[in-house]
């Protein structure tokens, strides 16, 4: 059953690996968003998914027995939230290149090159 | 390009014998559960979908579909709290998305030509399987549970909650959480910078005011009204039960997304009344503040203290953990408000 987890996991990965590589901005943030849900994948099996009960300390103990780890769920929790928040970022910064641009290919965006080398020498327009 | 790809794949294999590190595989294999099993599989055929997809809508509802089964995995391995915080994430990540979706093309033919798109299949397909082995070699190694026992032994003795999640969120690593909270506020001002100030022109222009359908618009008031309730008690029960800061910030803010789905952006705001960023500022500051009574009254910041009172012959006891959570609710609905309100104000012009 780990295995089958494994499995899955990695294979979304890869998916969103391949659409983080295309020149299509959409198609990237879409890849991402895979990405960040692979991830807290990996991160949860971390835990070892062997109880299936969830870690709440039931009415009358003081201490958790047997159930699902609850150090990995913690860190996935917020990783869940952050990921949404990075794949909201880069939506809106693929509506602003749209709006400037016309265009999502990122290999068209061809406007920082137009300025020139950020390295040369300036001294003589300095304005 | 391939004889480097295939120079790295050797050379990783060869790193793996040299240092006598193989992966070990685990020696019992677990017992198939079909359901489980049967959403897995039905994520990975979602994860490959979005990769084939050539319209972005169908790619969108793909990657939807593999966070879906995500939570569901999540839910049927004994995480209620990420499954509720997934779900919650997938619906307003399908609100957003589809905001931005309504102003770009639909249609996004394939940006790669066949060799360059073999070359990234065999690139992701390399990681994918190094990440697998990886995954294999973590599962079969011995499980070392000293630190999760440590919480669980003193979740409720010494931090007074059942749900040992939401004590570790807030209480054990709360200075962790208090960065993670600032990151959700940063990027609310990042969003707003990048959508929102620059339409102070054009403010009634754009948008309707008629409402967008009947039945969603004569039930959005009910639903706007229960989803708020309900985000409150979440955070309420979240340090013994179920629930907790980021699952109530997120379904309060699923209440204020239906709001601005059936009536528009300009009722949802008129119903916040206060700037998303003054929210998102606002819950990073009452977290920082739950923290300084410790400070002031132990030395150690964000060690919480729990006050405990006899109102009417009801025992109550709260500490500045709900002071905690309630800062971190109110940082995650600014933030996620803020995406909301400046897409759709960017999509309607």
């Amino acid at each position: 059953m780990s295995v089958l987890h494994a499995f899955v996991a990695a294979g979304l990965f890869g998916c969103g690996l391949y659409m983080v590589l295309s020149r299509h901005l959409v198609r990237v943030l879409l890849g991402l968003s895979l990405l960040t849900t692979a991830v807290n994948l990996v991160l949860f099996q971390a835990g070892h998914l062997q109880s299936v009960q969830p870690p709440l300390i039931p009415a009358g103990a003081d201490r958790l027995q047997g159930s699902a780890d609850p150090l990995p769920q913690a860190l996935v929790l917020t990783a869940i939230v952050i990921g949404f928040a990075l794949s909201v970022i880069l939506a809106s910064l693929a509506l602003r290149a749209y709006r400037g641009h016309s265009t999502l290919r990122s290999d068209e965006i061809r406007s920082a090159e137009r300025l020139g080398d950020p390295s040369a020498d300036r001294t003589t327009d300095a304005r | 390009m391939w004889v480097v790809l295939a120079g790295v794949a050797g050379f990783v294999v060869w790193g793996f014998v040299a240092a006598e590190a193989m992966p070990r595989l685990s020696a019992e294999w677990g017992t198939l559960r079909a359901g489980p099993a049967a959403a897995a599989l039905v994520g990975l055929a979602g994860g490959v979908a979005a990769a084939r997809a050539r319209s972005l809508l169908a790619a969108m509802i793909a990657v939807g579909l593999a966070g879906l089964v995500a939570a569901l995995t999540f839910m049927m391995n004994g995480a209620p709290d990420l499954a509720l915080t997934q779900f919650a994430v997938e619906s307003l990540l399908v609100v957003l998305l589809t905001v931005v979706l309504f102003v770009l093309p639909l249609r996004a033919p394939s940006t790669r030509t066949g060799p360059e798109r073999a070359l990234d299949a065999a690139l992701a397909s390399g990681f994918a399987a190094l990440l697998f082995v990886v995954l294999l070699d973590m599962g079969a190694a011995p499980q070392r549970t000293e630190v999760s026992e440590f919480f669980g032994a003193r979740s409720y003795v010494e931090a007074f909650g059942r749900n040992v999640v939401n004590v570790i969120l807030v209480d054990f690593r709360a200075f962790d959480t208090l960065g993670e909270t600032a990151v959700i506020a940063l990027s609310a001002i990042i969003a707003w910078s990048l959508l929102g100030p620059r339409l102070a022109r054009e403010e009634h222009s754009g948008e309707p005011a008629g409402r967008a359908a009947f039945i969603l618009g004569v039930t959005s008031p009910i639903f706007f009204w229960l989803l708020l309730a309900l985000s409150v008690v979440v955070l309420l029960r979240g340090h013994n039960e179920i629930g907790g800061g980021f699952v109530g910030g997120l379904t309060a803010a699923l209440a204020f997304a239906i709001v601005s789905l059936a009536d528009g952006v300009e009722r949802a705001r008129a119903r916040l009344r206060l700037h998303p960023l003054s929210l998102a500022g606002g819950g990073l500051l009452l977290a920082l503040a739950s923290g300084l009574p410790g400070l002031l009254l132990h030395g150690d910041f964000l060690r919480h203290i729990w006050f405990e009172a006899d109102v009417l012959g009801l025992q109550l006891k709260q500490g500045t953990t709900l002071l905690f959570d309630l800062g971190v609710y109110t940082a995650v609905l600014g933030a996620v408000l803020a995406f909301l309100f400046g897409l759709r104000r960017e999509a309607a012009r």
